[in-house]
């Protein structure tokens, strides 16, 4: 059945109405906005802590700002990445609506990039509140003169594709298993979290780690939002690399990782489809 | 209608039950339950790696990282439990049947408590092994003595909040994650709780672990300037007091919250 883009544009508008309303209309909306800053204001304040009261702030100049930045933009991955892990429980077996949202004629590879989309708009006021406390509260030090623009665009654009990527693959998983959805989601995102170096250089990490470190996009991404925010190269093994190179290393991870997305999600749906697992209850 | 304490003990032995060896039987929960929170830990390790902290922060970082599943599991596992349990249509069949709800309460504490410690025992190893991090327990009994009070304080803190979340819908599950990394913070999970200055750690020590854990470090790390809030004795006598407090309050709240429940009609209402 050949679907219009038209149609792909507006399942991909709803389930991203669908996901925001699932996610936000439990309470009233300043509560909501309260609630959604709390968990990326803490985290924050958790590095803060360590910085500035343990450590006392007597490390390499920038590497706060380093850690703060990271931490910031990470928050994509791990909502992302957790909220695609309720979502499949919620759609399947919680509200019990994924087999009407089956027969409707929409992609299912859409209507997940709606409700994902969804964490996105989500995590982009955590970060952008997270990043606004840093500068005002905190004394990180960003300034417009060292952003640079088409590179931090480029950056927020491609991981946000990327983790989308992972999310769409991550919920095909989670189609075709029973009650993992939650742990496999969190467990990506914690390997990413501890292996990209969002809150310090991978060259701390052992050399095994560090090896799997620079396979993986979020590394290069983390890179490639550090340099745009605030211009400088803090660590050290991937400070040789130059902007383009880093551009190009993204592109082509990210594209990558689309492809696989796209496939791998195929594969599970169809598996789920023979094995009757669109409709599947495990909880009891 | 009193109910025999023998039944309430089988319903005890029956709840924990289904934790212990449910949650056990499924072998991939168990590996995720050690590597999630294993994976947190050792990204604090390498953050206090990278900032060239001196090494006993990594021991600090180990012990709250053991500790953290048991903090996690009181928010997931009690505190927003009777939302699960009305979800999946039990908490009608607890409340029909002829049993305390403490009894229910307890059973899920008692088998979380199990389940966690096989948990936090696993990240405690692992710590040692992979970052080296040294444990000098000169005082086993008062180790011991501090883990089990802080546990129940804990735990009873989680049968308060279960009842208190009873009647909520999606909201007290948005209330748990909320819970979640502010108590990281002023938990002191990964730094003496101290370094938060004096008055928010007063506040901070409302939850039993914030003392607990303070205690511990003091116990598990003699030689080593743990920055301690209170001395170790007086951080078990308030850790006895909350436990009676919360346990006492958590009954009180139950027995309140049913009824309002029962008045209102919200105690079966789904997808709220």
């Amino acid at each position: 059945m050949a679907i219009s883009f038209k149609r792909h544009w507006a399942t991909l508008r709803f389930g991203h109405y669908l996901g925001w309303s699932i996610e936000a209309n439990w309470t009233h909306p300043v509560l909501y906005g309260l609630y959604s800053v709390i968990r990326p204001v803490f985290a924050s304040l958790l590095l803060v802590f360590i910085y500035r009261i343990v450590v006392k702030g007597q490390v390499q100049a920038g590497l706060f700002e380093f850690l703060y930045v990271g931490n910031a933009f990470f928050m994509y991955v791990i909502n992302v990445l957790a909220g695609i892990g309720l979502m499949i429980h919620d759609d399947r077996e919680h509200y019990q609506m994924l087999k009407y949202i089956y027969v409707a004629p929409v992609r299912m590879y859409w209507y997940f990039l709606g409700r994902s989309a969804a964490h996105i708009t989500i995590s982009t006021i955590g970060v952008v509140v997270t990043l606004t406390l840093g500068v005002l509260a905190f004394d990180v030090n960003l300034s417009w003169a060292a952003v640079d623009v088409p590179l931090l665009a480029f950056g927020v654009i491609t991981g946000l594709l990327a983790t989308l990527a992972v999310g769409i693959l991550l919920a095909g998983i989670a189609l075709v298993t029973a009650m993992h959805s939650f742990s496999a989601t969190e467990a990506v995102a914690g390997v990413f979290y501890l292996a990209s170096g969002c809150v310090y250089p991978i060259d701390v990490l052992p050399a095994w780690m560090q090896s799997f470190s620079r396979v993986l996009p979020f590394t290069y991404w983390m890179e490639i939002i550090r340099r745009g925010c605030l211009g400088s190269r803090l660590t050290p093994s991937l400070a040789q690399l130059s902007d383009l190179e880093l551009v190009g290393i993204m592109s082509a991870t990210t594209v990558g990782l689309l492809v696989l997305s796209h496939f791998g999600f195929t594969l599970c749906d169809y598996l789920a489809r023979q094995g009757g697992k669109i409709d599947q209850k495990t909880d009891h | 209608m009193k109910t025999r304490l023998s039944t309430n003990l089988r319903a005890i032995v029956a709840r924990s039950y289904v934790r212990i060896v449910g949650g056990n039987r499924e072998l991939s929960w168990v590996f995720f339950e050690i590597v999630l929170p294993l994976l947190n830990v050792s990204a604090y390790v390498f953050v206090y790696r990278a900032l060239g902290a001196s090494p006993e922060y990594e021991g600090f970082v180990i012990l709250g990282g053991a500790m953290l599943a048991y903090w996690l599991n009181v928010l997931w596992a009690m505190a927003s439990q009777f939302y699960w349990e009305k979800e999946m249509g039990n908490l009608e069949l607890f409340l029909i049947a002829p049993i305390s709800r403490m009894a229910i309460l307890l059973g899920m504490a008692v088998g979380g408590l199990f389940m966690c410690s096989v948990r936090a025992a696993s990240i405690l190893v692992m710590g040692v092994v992979l970052f080296g991090v040294k444990f000098q327990v000169e005082h086993w009994w008062t180790l011991g003595a501090t883990f089990v009070v802080t546990m129940v304080a804990l735990y009873g803190l989680g049968m308060l909040l279960s009842s208190l979340f009873m009647l909520l819908g999606r909201n007290g599950w948005k209330l748990s994650m909320v819970l979640q990394e502010p108590v990281y913070l002023a938990g002191g999970f990964y730094f003496p709780v101290k370094y938060l200055g004096v008055a928010t750690s007063v506040v901070a020590a409302v939850i039993p672990l914030t003392l607990g854990m303070d205690a511990m470090r003091q116990l598990c790390f003699p030689t080593l300037d743990t920055n301690p809030l209170l001395p170790v004795g007086a951080e078990l006598a308030i850790l006895t007091v909350l436990a009676v407090v919360f346990l006492w309050c958590a009954a009180v709240s139950l027995a309140h919250m049913e009824r309002k429940g029962r008045e209102s009609g919200r105690l079966t209402m789904k997808w709220q």
